[in-house]
């Protein structure tokens, strides 16, 4: 599932993990330089107001993403 | 050693990192305080360029260049700043190619900001890590294994302390140990597998950096997140959080005005006192009016709005550098989307309200050129200070004798006014202009820290000076155009306000009075709309011109401003400044693009003549075209 459908349904989650990345080449290519992978675990904390960009951290980093960058994005819950 | 022998040979190095890496804080260090800013020609984003201090030079004429450049997560760009980033290192217009790179890696981010140490080493370019926040990373008790990362990257990686300057002298004596190279590589684009496996291999690497010695590593490093966590359940709340942005962004707005306002009045207080000096030396003279009139008054009428512009950087600086900034961005994508800009468009629209010209070169990190497009476009319609003074006039007219909130409230009004007025510019620009490409926002939200006052301080008055130079000239030149205009061809009259009725200025205003009577003005608002076009409150001196207000002091003449305003009639003897019109005048002003500064940095920022030119005139055409619709309307309803 995306990350987007997963904070349509839960607002928060301490353990996700990104199982692979779909959609614009461009936002998947800023997604890696932004540290995202494969593997990588998450955690989800939370969305601005008005379905604004989900909040997420991995290790000492946060990271906001706009609901289309979120769709790119697609985790299991662990 | 390639400094050796007293060589003079320049060599540069260029500071590349990930925005929030520390790498203009290390490039204050490096340069202290000789360096200036260049706009990169044919782009729109600037870069920093200097020597290195004096006291970090092996000899005295030792002449290293050192750059500062947008940061950037990758060598691929994405944005305008990272294309300058890119141009700036392969084909500079000042250095040609540059010799070496510093890396700048911040060591809480390892993982993440290692992918551009890769890229930079695979380009061939001779380099060397700078690896910031050191200082938080021991206050946590961690001791990161660095020379891991030379061995792997086969180059000297140097801990660096922003705080103190630590590190600094290793940083240069690394440098110094660099062979400059005959021949790099551009950067290579990676596929999706090459870049999946090369995040892998950097995060296997940072864990090896930071857990070899250490075994506790991990938990270290989660205190280094646990007060960013406990504070963002706050600041990016949805309640309290949108409650504390409206508070901060508050006291942000206000701080513009009421800090800066003992600091303006002195910058005012001091040229109209040298003003009236410099022209009591031979009143009657022309060179003394000139100096006095001319080249004094306008030059007041840049550097009053200096402090303005300073205090509302240094408040962006505060919110930058401790991290508030991104989330603030953040808190207001929604709403910002929908009229087809992005959280980021925020700080431009913020400092609109204090002036369009830095607002408007504050556009440059928007990484979607459409964004950034309608950003651009609606800026100019904020309520900048310029229009303070008009706006204060023509309330004070309507609002005579009566109690002082009404006012206060109608200018509050006028501000939402302003901001409503931009958001369905937006909305309608939006529906028009074609989809873009790269329209993310993705934005890293850094760890919370404390400022540095010196480098905030820095920081601060460079981009004011920046301001400055850029904004000055053209306020300047019009301003003295527009003195050459009132006061010839007959410079010889006593009466003022005969001069000016006969003057070149006059006589145009006299020209365009079949434009501005639908508005209900008559020829002295026109002269004193065009004489606006220098700057706006202009308008407010021109018109005591006009009407021949003589008083020396502030208050009194302002005072008799409105007297006269009161009883002014026309030529066919009808009142000139009633509700009717002087609502059609404030509307006029609220929407209308009058600032030549402004016009000339949109086509320089945007890179288009065109686009400068469509904002001057449908923003003129529609301010013309309400403002008489304004006047009519209210006219027929009996307030004429």
């Amino acid at each position: 599932m995306t990350l987007l459908n997963y904070v349509q349904k839960h607002s928060q989650a301490e353990s996700l993990e990104i199982v692979n990345f779909e959609g614009a080449p461009a936002i998947c290519e800023r997604l890696h330089e932004m540290g995202l992978h494969k593997g990588l675990k998450i955690k989800l904390l939370g969305r601005a107001p008005l379905k604004g960009p989900l909040l997420i951290q991995f290790g000492t980093s946060f990271i906001a993403l706009r609901a289309e960058e979120a769709q790119c994005t697609l985790i299991q819950a662990l | 050693m390639y400094f050796d022998s007293g060589s003079v040979k320049s060599l540069s190095v260029a500071l590349v990192g990930a925005p929030n890496s520390g790498k203009t804080t290390l490039y204050n260090w490096l340069t202290g305080s000789s360096f200036k800013t260049v706009n990169y020609p044919g782009a729109t984003v600037e870069y920093s360029l200097g020597r290195l201090a004096p006291h970090l030079r092996a000899v005295e004429d030792e002449k290293l260049l050192v750059m500062d450049t947008p940061g950037t997560y990758s060598l691929h760009p994405k944005s305008a700043d990272e294309e300058v980033t890119l141009k700036a290192i392969y084909k500079n217009p000042e250095l040609g190619r540059v010799d070496f790179i510093v890396v700048v890696v911040d060591g809480t981010q390892l993982s993440r900001h290692m992918q551009l140490v890769q890229q930079v080493k695979e380009t061939g370019f001779p380099f060397v890590v700078a690896f910031t926040m050191a200082d938080l990373l021991r206050k946590q008790g961690l001791r990161p294994s660095l020379e891991i990362l030379e061995k792997e990257f086969d180059c000297k990686v140097v801990p660096f302390e922003g705080l103190l300057g630590g590190g600094l002298k290793e940083i240069v004596a690394a440098l110094r140990a660099l062979k400059p190279v005959t021949q790099v590589r551009e950067p290579a684009v990676w596929n999706f597998e090459q870049s999946e496996k090369k995040i892998r291999e950097c995060e296997t690497l940072a864990n090896r950096v930071l857990h070899e010695s250490d075994k506790d590593a991990r938990a270290k490093m989660q205190g280094l997140v646990k007060n960013t966590r406990r504070l963002d359940q706050f600041l990016l709340h949805p309640v309290f959080g949108l409650l504390l942005f409206f508070v901060i962004m508050g006291t942000l707005f206000t701080s513009i005005f009421w800090a800066a306002k003992p600091l303006m009045d002195l910058v005012d207080g001091a040229f109209s006192a040298a003003g009236n000096y410099v022209h009591a030396l031979d009143e009657k003279a022309l060179w003394a009016d000139f100096a006095a009139n001319g080249v004094i008054a306008s030059f007041g009428a840049v550097l009053v709005f200096v402090p303005q512009i300073f205090i509302l950087f240094l408040g962006i600086g505060i919110l930058e550098s401790t991290g508030y900034l991104a989330r603030a961005a953040t808190l207001i994508d929604r709403p910002f989307s929908m009229l087809g800009m992005s959280g980021r468009s925020f700080v431009p629209i913020l400092s609109g309200f204090a002036c369009a010209v830095p607002a408007m070169i504050a556009t440059r990190n928007i990484s979607s050129a459409r964004d950034r497009w309608i950003t651009n476009f609606i800026v100019p319609l904020m309520t900048c200070s310029a229009r303070l003074p008009v706006y204060a006039l023509f309330l004070a007219f309507l609002f005579k004798d009566q109690p002082a909130w009404k006012a206060g409230f109608a200018m509050a009004i006028l501000y939402f006014a302003a901001a409503f007025v931009g958001a369905v510019a937006a909305g309608i620009v939006n529906k028009f202009l074609p989809q873009g490409q790269n329209a993310f926002f993705m934005m890293e939200l850094p760890l919370y820290r404390r400022p540095r006052v010196r480098v905030l301080l820095r920081q601060s008055l460079t981009r004011t000076m920046s301001y400055v130079k850029r904004a000055g000239p053209p306020i300047f030149i019009f301003a003295a155009i527009m003195w050459a205009a009132t006061t010839f061809p007959h410079y010889q009259m006593e009466d003022a306000q005969q001069k000016l009725e006969q003057s070149y200025a006059g006589q145009v205003g006299h020209l365009i009075e079949p434009i501005v009577h639908p508005m209900g003005v008559d020829w002295r608002v026109g002269v004193g709309l065009i004489s606006a076009f220098a700057a706006r409150e202009v308008f407010v001196s021109s018109l005591a011109v006009t009407f021949n207000i003589t008083d020396e002091n502030a208050e009194s003449a302002q005072a008799s401003l409105l007297t006269q305003m009161a009883t002014a009639v026309n030529s066919q003897g009808e009142k000139i400044f009633t509700i009717a019109s002087v609502t059609g005048l404030l509307i006029f002003f609220m929407i209308a693009l009058q600032c030549m500064s402004t016009f000339a940095v949109s086509a320089r920022e945007m890179g288009s003549v065109k686009f400068a030119l469509t904002q001057l005139v449908a923003f003129n055409i529609i301010a013309y075209a309400l403002a008489i619709g304004a006047f009519q309307g209210l006219k027929a309803l009996g307030f004429g």
